[in-house]
């Protein structure tokens, strides 16, 4: 067996240790800052050997993780170039299209405006009900010779029974 | 998030050889020793990444938000692994199972191991606070270097804090009988 050092005598007492750190707090510490309750986290670091070793790795890390940033910044740099390369003599006619089209759509959308104005006003409009068919009346200018009115017209003025005897030829 | 197939494909590579680098990390660091399955983190530290890049391009750009998801892994196994109940010694493995009781450290070693570690505490504890601190760090394996960034001070003044700190230790090792312990 190995002669025990002091620095694996140390770790080895500093082991087992219940405090997890944040891994926040780790991060800043790989850093090379000092966060706001520098001295509490340093003094656990330094009693807790998982503590340290997390700490060793946090910091082991940030070159591997740092790489890894940079290449995914380029994959996503150069797909958004590819995807935004267009060839300049293209550019116009795309242009003209474009208009042509925005104008087409406009076109169908005020038909469709009109075509949607005119059934709504059809249904709103007042209905026309069909007037009830008048019972034909005889003509005034014949109505004297209708047998119905003759049959039902009192007897001339002029032959009415109230026939008076002249009073010139009164005898008395 | 709809991707071009081209690009899906080397976003998975990236993340791929990113995971096999942080499994590498752990194995070096010795992090295994917590219970911790570095081919499990590999796996779930892909994972994780894909899922933020799904969510959000732009968070999984930062360096610092990548080492967040790594490190909230790995201290996400170790809260697993210290949950779970240990499990027994396997049957039948008689000669494994000696192997591995021979190698770990008895009863007498272990409770020997505790009294000089206690005493070494003890004589830790005599030291200014900031010369304990650079000590402590130092033997926790920190460069020069990590303890005046540590101790928000150059490494100048690290060094100073650390040679007069073990300085004192020593001396007050060796008047315990631990001296052996700088050989």
């Amino acid at each position: 067996m190995n002669k025990p050092t002091l620095a694996n005598l140390y770790r080895q007492a500093t082991r087992d240790d219940s405090t997890l750190p944040d891994a926040d707090m780790l991060v800043v510490l790989a850093q090379g800052e000092r966060p706001a309750d520098a001295e509490r986290i340093i003094t656990e670091i330094a009693q807790s050997a998982l503590q340290s070793d997390l700490l060793h790795f946090a910091r082991a890390l940030e070159p591997e993780s740092s790489a890894l940033n940079a290449e995914l910044q380029a994959a996503f740099g150069e797909d958004r170039a590819r995807h935004t390369h267009t060839p300049t003599h293209v550019a116009p006619v795309r242009t003209a299209a474009g208009r042509w089209r925005n104008l087409r759509r406009a076109a169908v959308g005020i038909a469709a405006a009109l075509i949607v104005a005119v059934a709504m006003w059809t249904q709103h409009a007042p209905s026309v009900v069909p007037a009830p068919v008048a019972k034909a009346a005889p003509d005034r200018i014949f109505a004297a010779f209708d047998d119905r009115n003759i049959a039902q017209n009192q007897s001339d003025e002029i032959f009415n029974g109230s026939f008076k005897s002249d009073v010139i030829f009164r005898t008395n | 998030m709809s991707l071009d197939p081209a690009l899906r494909d080397r976003l998975h590579r990236l993340l791929a050889d990113y995971a096999v680098k942080v499994r590498v990390l752990i194995d070096g660091h010795g992090l295994g020793q917590y219970g911790i399955d570095p081919a499990d983190i590999e796996q779930e530290v892909r994972i994780r990444l894909w899922k933020a890049l799904e969510r959000d391009r732009s968070a999984a750009f930062h360096t610092s938000y990548i080492q967040r998801v790594v490190l909230s892994t790995v201290i996400d196994a170790i809260r697993a692994a210290r949950s779970r109940p240990a499990e027994p010694l396997p049957e039948g493995e008689g000669e494994g199972s000696e192997a591995m009781l021979a190698t770990a450290a008895g009863p007498e070693q272990t409770a020997g191991g505790t009294q000089d570690f206690d005493r070494v505490a003890a004589c830790l504890a005599e030291l200014p606070q900031r010369r304990r601190e650079a000590v402590a760090l130092y033997l926790q394996g920190f460069s020069l270097r990590e303890i005046g960034e540590l101790g928000g001070t150059s490494e100048e003044a690290a060094r100073k804090l650390l040679d007069r700190g073990l300085q004192m230790l020593r001396a007050r090792l060796a008047l315990m009988g631990l001296g052996e312990l700088y050989e």
